[in-house]
């Protein structure tokens, strides 16, 4: 039950926000004053329960990166190489170049 | 909107190549783990998205035999003692106006009311029961109707805050009342994990901790958990690529022997949580034992509302009779496993209901019910590897 929909916060009054769902526009709660018109935020039944940090989504690449390199070096890949690897990759994988192959 | 979210998409759910290479870490630390003489990896996820994105995404099928993913506490529409639908139905036949969620609306109970053995046949019956997406909007649609309604307050730590804030800042109407059914995921996790224990299974070896709940109470409960096991715990996110980064995170954690909490759903989860959320959570509920349903009590596990927000309680303006220890019953139906099933100690195949006597359509069992329950999850999308099982008994695959 606690399913989070992703929305984009378009106006900002009180304690009140207006989302778009990507069509369907609501008028939902927010709990932070934080948050801001232009912020992709996580929406849980009627309110808005966190603000997604895109900055943060380059972290979590981050994490899967650092096993994928632990991985390289395991099968012997010279360490310069293995980083260039692992960056270059995330790097395209940032740039939204990545298809769903 | 369009362009950041399907970015975030195309990052974490249709990108194959990322899931490949994640699949191939796992099975190298598989590979390590085995030569430590790990023969079985059990890891439990406490949210009903969670078990939804590893059955709709065919997780378990990409994991190695030794990886078994179990569904644990994660669905408040299953834990909902039966004793509040029967409540319920009982006063939306006396005339009271009822707001629920769609989740909830057929969550059977063990005893008919009536003829009724649910809202959504109370409202067949000629009952006024509405269903919502939210608290807010049954505020918005109670400001223009006459009499007392009651709001259906069921969820976990996620719906919490969007109950409170309302109730603190006066937003809530005379006459709307809330029954708080409200849980809380830390305590059932620890009763979970403690019932393998304790039972003679396999321990859980590594924790998914739910990353919406978490959202709001950050992942220090998890920290706490993961301690007191000795096991790790990824607060992970929803998508295919998250739940496989977070295996690997766990495996690699396992093989380090660490212990501790890791977020790998940092986009929108941190330590400490959503401290402003919790605020008005706290503000206004207080904590309790509480009644899960097939299970029993189960301490602090629950929000009641504090007794200066007296006015808004459901309990005490219509005489809710709520389970109490001395008079609890197992509310289940006798053949039904979903007690077993939220606890993670069955699989909802192992329930002879399943998919015979107890389907989404007619179901019996509370699991079956609610969109992310496990056992309607599985009725759905043919989960918990079955698919596999049939290859394997016709000798085809591996």
């Amino acid at each position: 039950m606690c399913w989070g929909v992703p929305a984009k916060v378009l106006e900002i009054s009180g304690m009140m926000a207006k989302v778009d769902f990507g069509g369907s526009i609501k008028d939902v709660l927010v709990f932070n004053e934080e948050i801001k018109p232009g912020d992709l935020v996580i929406v849980h039944a009627g309110a808005i329960i966190g603000k997604i940090d895109e900055k943060e989504v380059e972290n979590t690449l981050k994490v899967y990166g650092d096993l994928m390199l632990d991985s390289l070096l395991e099968d012997g890949v010279d360490k310069e190489e293995a980083k260039k690897a692992v960056d270059e990759w995330i790097k395209r994988l940032t740039s939204g170049g990545i298809d769903d192959g | 909107m369009s362009d950041s979210l399907d970015r975030l998409i195309n990052i974490f759910r249709n990108n194959a190549e990322l899931a490949i290479r994640v699949k191939h870490l796992i099975y190298k630390y598989v590979d390590k783990l085995r030569r430590e003489g790990y023969s079985k990896i059990k890891i439990m996820n406490f949210c009903g998205t969670h078990e939804w994105t590893t059955v709709h995404y065919g997780i378990r099928s990409l994991l190695p035999d030794e990886v078994e993913l179990v569904a644990g506490p994660g669905c408040p529409v299953c834990i909902t003692p039966s004793k509040y639908i029967e409540e319920v139905i009982r006063l939306a036949f006396e005339g009271v106006k009822v707001y629920v969620f769609g989740d909830a609306y057929k969550l059977p109970s063990v005893h008919k009311v009536g003829r009724a053995s649910c809202l959504a046949d109370a409202k067949s019956m000629g009952a006024d029961i509405e269903v919502v997406y939210s608290f807010l909007d049954a505020i918005e649609d109670f400001k223009v109707k006459k009499g007392e309604a009651l709001f259906v307050g069921i969820g976990f730590e996620t719906t919490a805050p969007s109950y409170a804030m309302p109730i603190y800042t006066g937003l809530v109407p005379d006459g709307l009342y809330l029954l708080s059914i409200l849980r809380l995921t830390p305590p059932a996790a620890d009763y979970a994990l403690s019932a393998a224990i304790e039972k003679g299974l396999e321990p859980v070896s590594a924790i998914v901790a739910p990353g919406h709940v978490s959202t709001i109470i950050g992942a220090e409960p998890w920290d706490r958990v993961s301690r007191k096991f000795g096991i790790p715990t990824v607060v992970s996110g929803f998508e295919p690529a998250d739940l496989l980064i977070s295996v690997a995170m766990l495996l690699k954690m396992i093989y380090e022997k660490r212990i501790g909490v890791e977020i790998e759903y940092r986009r929108i989860v941190n330590y400490n949580g959503n401290t402003e959320a919790l605020k008005y959570m706290y503000n206004v509920f207080l904590k309790d034992e509480a009644a899960w349903r097939g299970i029993g009590f189960i301490p602090n596990s629950g929000l009641r509302l504090k007794e200066e927000y007296n006015r808004y309680d459901a309990v005490g303006r219509f005489g809710v009779e709520e389970p109490t220890k001395e008079t609890w019953v197992d509310d289940l139906h006798p053949q039904c496993k979903c007690a077993e099933v939220v606890l993670g100690l069955k699989k909802p195949t192992d329930c002879l209901l399943f998919m015979k006597a107890c389907t989404p359509e007619r179901p019996m069992g509370p699991c079956m019910v609610s969109l992310e329950g496990t056992c309607s999850v599985w009725a759905r999308f043919g989960g918990g590897g079955r698919a596999d099982e049939i290859a394997k008994s016709l000798g085809l695959g591996e």
